[in-house]
């Protein structure tokens, strides 16, 4: 009596471990589904690792009718070297810098429902930020919660043994 | 032998007989429900199986279709039609402001020419500093039901006369029609 029903119980036990081995193997299926499930990204990951790069070299290459024509990038050099360019209409370079270079960028990433942080300051000097260093972002927390950053940026040497360097950071929340 | 007592014999025979066969219907029973459920939880599993399976090949399909929308922007951005030559060199992610301005203002002429190239798609130009400005360079969009990728590409407009760049975006907007065929 007692070995048939120990018997029965071995039985009952290998059957439980089937339903388990089975609602498992589901679970995992299911599991690997959902994290799999991302989506295909090809065209966003060509345009993010594109756009911070293309964005910056289009934008200093633009030339400035208010700043005597000369390229972007010569504004910014002037304003990290002399600040002898006049800029109708601005104090000088640094101030024209300080505020058209948002304009580009809200005109194209910002305009897209980019988020980015645009920084331009001399090389070296990446500590406590100097007075005629710029910075902009379109977002409060600039990028804090991006979990990836795609940067921009281009090198810029002034002459006078400096080198301006420009940065844009494209923000990525997920991949 | 009395005649009761073979009638009694003759009723503890069909009990006898009766027992085994209620268990076997009971085990019968057990083994069918058992299938039901097994059939259940397969049918449960095909149609899991199912849905990941349309769910890939939608991800098949949309990958697809942002391949051709980035090879799109790529074959838009290097129409010699559009881009900028300085003696025979040419410049990278710049078109020439008049070339723009001829091939917008001929867009519906030269479309047939460009519908094998350039498709279901919509290619424009926008002018961003200093002046803002639109040219549309092709427009190929068919019917109302259609999704689209839309890819943007910082370009430089160079204009010749005053020798000067302008800063720009080439936007494609590929479409896909939706309607089922």
């Amino acid at each position: 009596m007692r070995v048939a029903q120990s018997k029965r119980g071995q039985s009952e036990i290998f059957g439980l471990m089937i339903v388990v081995l089975l609602v498992s193997l589901l679970l995992i299926m299911v599991l690997t589904f959902v994290v799999s499930n991302r989506g295909s990204e090809v065209q966003k990951t060509y345009t993010d690792k594109q756009l911070a790069i293309n964005t910056v070299k289009a934008m200093i290459s633009t030339n400035i009718p208010a700043c005597r024509n000369v390229e972007f990038s010569e504004v910014i050099k002037d304003c990290f070297k002399y600040r002898e360019l006049s800029c109708q209409g601005y104090a000088d370079s640094c101030a024209f810098v300080a505020q058209e270079s948002p304009l580009f960028l809200e005109r194209t990433i910002g305009q897209w429902g980019v988020d980015y942080r645009y920084y331009v300051f001399l090389k070296g000097d990446e500590g406590p930020y100097e007075s005629h260093d710029i910075r902009h972002s379109n977002t409060p927390d600039g990028c804090a919660r991006a979990i990836a950053i795609e940067p921009g940026e281009f090198y810029l040497p002034t002459g006078a043994g400096q080198i301006v360097f420009i940065r844009l950071d494209v923000c990525m929340y997920d991949r | 032998m009395s005649h009761s007592l073979l009638i009694g014999r003759s009723i503890g025979r069909s009990c006898r007989h009766s027992r085994p066969s209620k268990r076997a219907q009971i085990k019968m029973f057990e083994t069918i429900g058992v299938l039901v459920v097994f059939m259940i939880i397969v049918a449960i599993g095909l149609q899991f199986y199912g849905r990941i399976q349309q769910q890939s090949l939608e991800d098949m399909k949309n990958k697809f279709q942002q391949f051709d929308s980035v090879k799109m922007s790529l074959l838009v951005s290097h129409l010699p039609e559009l881009i900028c030559t300085s003696r025979d060199i040419v410049e990278g992610a710049c078109f020439d402001h008049d070339k723009l301005i001829i091939f917008a203002d001929h867009e519906v002429d030269k479309h047939d020419l460009y519908v094998e190239l350039l498709g279901d798609s919509v290619v424009w130009v926008d002018i961003v500093y200093p002046v803002e400005q639109t040219f549309v360079i092709y427009n190929g969009t068919v019917g109302d039901d259609y999704t689209f990728t839309l890819t943007p590409h910082p370009v430089n407009i160079y204009n010749s006369s005053s020798r000067t760049y302008m800063m720009g975006v080439l936007y494609v907007q590929k479409n896909f029609a939706t309607v089922d065929r």
